[in-house]
Parts: structure tokens; C-alpha cells; sequence
């Protein structure tokens, strides 16, 4: 049989699709391990922040020159995401000089450990702070951490083929080697670039007392493993890069990262505030900016521009006469010198609510029959800072306020 | 055989007389040396040595397999099909002794010819200039079995083109075609990479494959089964666009 010259173009092109979309199929259904390994993470962190009750994770980042260690930094982390509870414990080696950090934190309290003397402080959380915040946030579900996820999957190519899967025991092991010939040119630049300017820069470098490198800079190696256990919780993971470098004498060092986390007693990690009976205990509540120290008369002076010279036509003065709980109340008013009439003479009272604004003292006053907001702050230790015709957008954590021509928002105490 | 060898024969002399072959080396050699400058100037100046100790060769054919080779095959391939078709030569070809299909064989071979040339020539020259820049040790199998393996994906964007210049009329709409092609592959890598394992474009570096400590045969062997599987397709389809046009 004579197969005419059309069918067999037509049966070859079949042929050619055929091999194409069995294999490509094929290639999609086995994945790599990296998208497995990246799988993995996600679910590790939806279960860890949804769906368990508690757990604890020890993690170590140890950073060696020559193999001889330099910093060190090991912290315990208790979280009980039932109770928004959390407790860390952290040891910090720079310069041979070890610094203890403690940290509790629950719905009512922050706990700091001051490990110099050993005393504790308390700072009282306020109301509105308790619904809103999260103990831990599940960082994937973050819109940069989506788009940084994109970006890393449109460049990481054929070396997402680095990554291996195995599995033993229900466990999975992930494992991962990127040796100096694989490490794209760019990578390798970057990398580079990023580790001498902003890494281990000329500063830290003399800090950390480390040879500073400073040139023939690239990565070495690069590998990592992980284990996910039967839950598909990633039990454990370490991590490891090396840079080699030279220093400003030509002698060669190897720079290595080490990291390691450990993920345990999930459901079974209890977290409880420190006992403080007999300790020495400081208290303190949150956002309480002003006190009773700062009852008193503020002033600026109200200048005009003359020719080619100031000349002061008056004074503006701020009083404030109460503090409670956080509430500021006061006046402010100006004073202009004889001779100068000022169109209008601004004179108000003025209260601050505190529980209208978490991170700022958020000021009301009325002013030409107009209901208007303005912010006041500490500046320095005894001066204050008002702005007033104040938007605050407390999301962002930020305000805006239109500001008058000349007019000034220091005010200097008056001591009389 | 004969008939088929007297034309690729034909068209490698075709080849060898076109300016753009010409153009093609010069700025190959032009890539290779812009290179060696940068990596060197980086390593003396800002202290970072952009190639490691991996191979210089290597990172000369990163930059040039998304740009130089693609594009100067893509030329020759226009010239060879929608350009012939132009300006008539192609009727001394075709109303020879030899077959449609014979042409067309002998003509892909050619291309192929050119691209292999082209390809030893750079790797040839960054080898000779990575000795200068670096003293580190140089792995030739890899270089040599990475170069090998960039031809494939090329030769499929060859195909691609030969379809593209059988289909359009006229060389200009064919080259713009083509290179809009290349990049909406691109594209379309980087917007969907769960689909990369369709697009020949995702291959072009899959000669990283073989670079590591860890080879993953078994993932070589998927995208060589795809770029044959292009190959065939696309070889197929292009005969029979350039079966059916008339002269």
C-alpha cells in the first residue's frame, strides 16, 4: 500500500502531536520538586496558622568564615494560636558577646525580660488592639508574597529540576544541591552584588570584625533539605549557602550562611507568662504618650516676613491642662502684638479621646464653628508638636495635614 | 540521494554567499568579546565575578541562545523560503530534477548546517577567550554537551520560522511574524508557567539539565521526546504549506 503524499504529511503531523502532548502531559502530571517543595510550604503554613491549636520552633542562623562561626543567633518560639499567645526566647553571639532577648505577649500583656538586671516590664495592651491583630499571619496569603511567587516561577527555568523528592516512611525528604557551574550568571551577580553592598558591607564588616570581601565574589554552593512528615507539615528544614571571596590583602575566605528550623510539639506546646512573683516588675500602658509632666503653657513666636528681616508680631500658645488615662485636654490661642491685627485670631479649646486612634493622640477642637481634627506629639523630652487640620488614615498608620503658610508646629514649654 | 545531496549542496552555497552569514560571525565574535569585557571590568571593579568559576562559555551561550542565534536563524530562514519565494528564485530549485519534498529536506538541512556552524564557532571562541578571563578549570564535556543540546530548541524555532515563511507572503511579514511568535511563547512562559512544559521556548536552557551534580535523566528525556515531538509537527506542517504553494 502507496500511502498518497498528503496522508503521510497529515499521519507524521499526528504523529509529531502526539509525542508532543504525551510528554508535556507527562511533564506537567510528575511536576518538579519544586513545585512539590512549594506546595509543601504553602500547606505547612495554612495548617500552622489555621489549623492547629499550638506548637514551637527552634530556629538557628549561624553565620561562619572559614568554618569558624562569627554570629549566631538561636531562638525559641512558643506560639498558642487559640489563646493569641506567644513566647520567645532568643541568644545572639556577635563578637564572642552573647545577648539574651525574652518576649511573652498574650491578649492583656507584653512581657519584656530586661537580662541585665533581670527585671521585667509590663505593658498593659489597650482595648481596641485585641480583635484585630492576628498572632501569626499566614505569609503566602500576602499579595507580594503572591507576586513574588510569580516572579520567582517565571526565572527559575530548568533549575527547578535541582530539587529532589524521595519518600521513606510516609515522611518526604526534599533535597536540594546548587553547585557553582548551575548558579546563572545573573543569580550569581546579584547575589554578589547584594552580599558585598548589603550583606557584609565595609561597616559590618569592621563590626562583626570579619574580613570585608571585596573582590572575586560568587557563590559556591547553595543546597537545602526538608522534611515533611505525614501531615504534610514541613518538620524540619536546613539550609546552607557559601560565597568565596577575597579580602582587601587578596587572601581568599569562604563566607557561609547555615539555617535551620525545627517545627514540634504541634498541639502540644503550652505557653504560659512568666512567673514574676518577686521579681522586680516595671509597668506601663500602651500609647499613653502624655502624662502629668506635660501639664502646662507651650509657645511659639508668630513671625512675618519684612523686607529682607523677620520681625515677630505675636506669639501662639498652647495650654494643656489635663491628663487622664491617656486624654489630653487644653487650649491653644494667639497673641498678637500691638499695632499688628491679624484678620483673624485663632483662640479654641481642645480634647484628645483615646481610644479614637491607636498610634497617634488624635486632637478635636472647634474652630470658627468648623469640627476639625489635628494631631499633637511629644518632640524632644519636654516640647510638643501640634498639627492641626490633620487626616489620619490609621490603616496605613500615617496622617496628612494641610499646613498654614508661617506656621510653626514646635511649641516650647514655658517654665515659669 | 544524490538529487538530495546536489541540493543541500545548492543551498549551502546559497548560504555561504549571503552578507548576513557574514553579519551573523561578526556579531558573534562582537557578543563573545562585549562579554569578556563586562565579566572582567565587573571583577576588577565592583569585586564580582559574574561567571563564578563556572564556565564562561556557558554564560555566553545564556545570553546569545534568547537572542543572537534566534534571530540570525531566523533570517536565513526567511531568505531561504518567503525570500526565494519573492523575488522568484525558488522556480531554478523547484523545476530541477529534484522533488518537493528533496528541496525542502535539503533546505532544513542546510539550515541546520548553519546553526550547527554557528553554534561551534561561539563555543569555540568563548573556550579560547574564558582561558584569559579566568583560571579557573574548564569542564569541556559540559560545554561541549551543553552547546550540543542548545541546538535543539533553536533547530525547532528554525521549523517554526520555515512554517511561519511558507505560510505568509512576503519576508517581511514573515520575520515579524515570527519573532512576534517568539516573544508571545515567551510570554506566555512567563504568565503561565504550569503550561511551560507545552512551550519549546521553556527549553532553551535545558541544557542546565546536565550542568549539576544531580542529573534528572528522566526529566531530559520528557523535553527530548517534546522537542521531537515539535520537530515531527512542525516539520510535517511546514512540508505541507510548502508542498502546496504555488511558484
Amino acid at each position: 500500500m502507496k500511502l498518497s503524499k498528503k496522508t503521510a504529511t497529515i499521519c507524521a503531523f499526528v504523529l509529531g502531536v502526539t509525542i508532543l502532548a504525551t510528554s508535556a502531559f507527562a511533564d506537567i502530571m510528575l511536576g518538579s520538586g519544586y513545585n512539590s517543595l512549594k506546595d509543601s510550604m504553602k500547606m505547612t503554613m495554612a495548617k500552622l496558622t489555621s489549623e492547629v491549636d499550638n506548637f514551637s520552633a527552634d530556629v538557628i542562623i549561624s553565620a561562619k568564615i572559614d568554618g569558624k562561626t562569627f554570629a549566631e543567633s538561636t531562638s525559641n518560639l512558643k506560639l498558642d494560636i487559640a489563646k493569641q499567645s506567644r513566647e520567645t526566647n532568643e541568644t545572639n553571639l556577635t563578637n564572642g558577646e552573647i545577648r539574651e532577648f525574652y518576649y511573652y505577649s498574650d491578649k492583656k500583656q507584653n512581657i519584656y525580660k530586661n537580662f541585665e538586671d533581670g527585671s521585667y516590664s509590663i505593658v498593659e495592651k489597650r482595648k481596641i488592639n485585641n480583635d484585630s491583630s492576628k498572632i501569626i499571619d499566614n505569609p503566602f496569603e500576602d499579595e507580594q508574597a503572591m507576586d513574588a511567587e510569580k516572579i520567582l516561577d517565571a526565572f527559575v527555568g530548568s533549575l527547578e529540576n535541582v530539587i529532589q523528592v524521595e519518600e521513606s516512611s510516609g515522611k518526604k525528604i526534599y533535597t536540594g544541591n546548587l553547585s557553582e557551574s548551575q548558579v546563572p550568571p545573573v543569580v550569581n551577580a546579584i547575589s554578589s552584588f547584594a552580599f558585598k553592598y548589603g550583606i557584609l558591607d565595609e561597616w559590618n564588616a569592621d563590626r562583626l570584625d570579619v574580613p570585608y570581601p571585596k573582590s572575586n565574589i560568587y557563590v559556591i554552593e547553595a543546597s537545602g533539605k526538608a522534611i515533611e512528615n505525614e501531615d504534610g507539615i514541613i518538620e524540619s528544614g536546613i539550609f546552607t549557602a557559601s560565597m568565596s571571596a577575597q579580602d582587601s590583602k587578596g587572601i581568599e575566605h569562604i563566607y557561609s550562611l547555615d539555617f535551620s528550623i525545627d517545627i514540634k510539639d504541634i498541639n502540644n506546646t503550652v505557653v504560659k507568662a512568666p512567673n514574676l512573683d518577686g521579681q522586680k516588675v516595671t509597668y506601663s500602658k500602651e500609647g499613653y504618650e502624655f502624662d502629668n509632666k506635660y501639664i502646662g503653657k507651650y509657645k511659639n513666636d508668630i513671625v512675618r516676613e519684612e523686607g529682607n528681616s523677620f520681625e515677630k508680631i505675636g506669639e501662639r500658645f498652647i495650654e494643656i491642662t489635663s491628663v487622664k488615662d491617656g486624654n489630653v485636654k487644653g487650649k491653644y490661642y494667639e497673641v498678637y502684638n500691638e499695632g499688628y491685627e491679624a484678620d483673624t485670631v485663632r483662640s479654641f479649646e481642645f480634647y484628645s479621646d483615646y481610644d479614637e486612634a491607636i498610634h497617634f493622640t488624635k486632637i478635636n477642637y472647634t474652630d470658627n464653628g468648623e469640627d476639625k481634627t489635628g494631631i499633637i506629639h511629644r518632640t524632644g523630652s519636654q516640647n510638643i508638636n501640634v498639627s492641626f487640620n490633620a487626616t489620619i488614615n490609621e490603616d496605613n498608620g500615617g496622617y496628612s495635614y494641610s499646613s498654614e503658610d508661617g506656621f510653626d508646629n514646635t511649641f516650647i514649654r514655658i517654665f515659669e | 540521494m544524490q538529487i538530495l545531496k546536489a541540493v543541500y549542496i545548492n543551498e549551502i552555497f546559497k548560504i555561504s554567499k549571503k552578507k548576513k552569514i557574514a553579519v551573523s560571525f561578526i556579531f558573534s565574535v562582537l557578543s563573545v568579546v562585549i562579554a569578556a569585557i563586562v565579566v572582567y571590568s565587573l571583577n576588577n571593579f565592583a569585586g564580582i565575578r559574574v561567571t563564578g568559576s563556572s564556565e564562561f562559555s556557558i554564560m555566553v551561550l545564556d545570553v546569545l541562545i534568547y537572542s543572537l542565534f534566534p534571530l540570525f536563524t531566523a533570517f536565513i530562514c526567511i531568505d531561504m523560503f518567503a525570500g526565494e519565494f519573492a523575488d522568484h528564485t525558488i522556480k531554478f530549485t523547484l523545476t530541477g530534477h529534484a522533488s518537493r519534498l528533496k528541496v525542502f529536506v535539503g533546505k532544513i538541512a542546510a539550515i541546520a548546517t548553519f546553526l550547527m556552524i554557528n553554534l561551534i564557532f561561539v563555543m569555540i571562541l568563548s573556550v579560547v577567550v574564558s582561558l584569559f578571563i579566568s583560571g579557573s578549570m574548564l569542564n569541556i564535556l559540559k560545554v561541549l554537551m551543553a552547546y550540543i543540546m542548545a541546538f535543539l530548541p533553536v533547530f525547532i524555532f528554525a521549523l517554526v520560522v520555515v512554517l511561519i515563511s511558507n505560510t505568509t507572503r512576503g519576508t517581511t511579514s514573515a520575520f515579524l511574524l515570527s519573532i512576534f511568535m517568539f516573544l508571545v511563547f515567551n510570554g506566555l512562559g512567563f504568565a503561565f508557567p504550569h503550561l511551560k512544559s507545552f512551550l519549546f521556548t521553556s527549553t532553551f536552557d535545558w541544557y542546565r539539565l546536565i550542568l549539576g551534580s544531580y542529573i534528572n535523566f528522566s526529566k531530559i528525556l520528557r523535553v527530548f521526546l517534546i522537542l521531537i515531538g515539535y520537530a515531527i509537527m512542525l516539520f510535517a506542517a511546514g512540508y505541507y504549506q510548502f508542498e502546496k504553494k504555488d511558484i
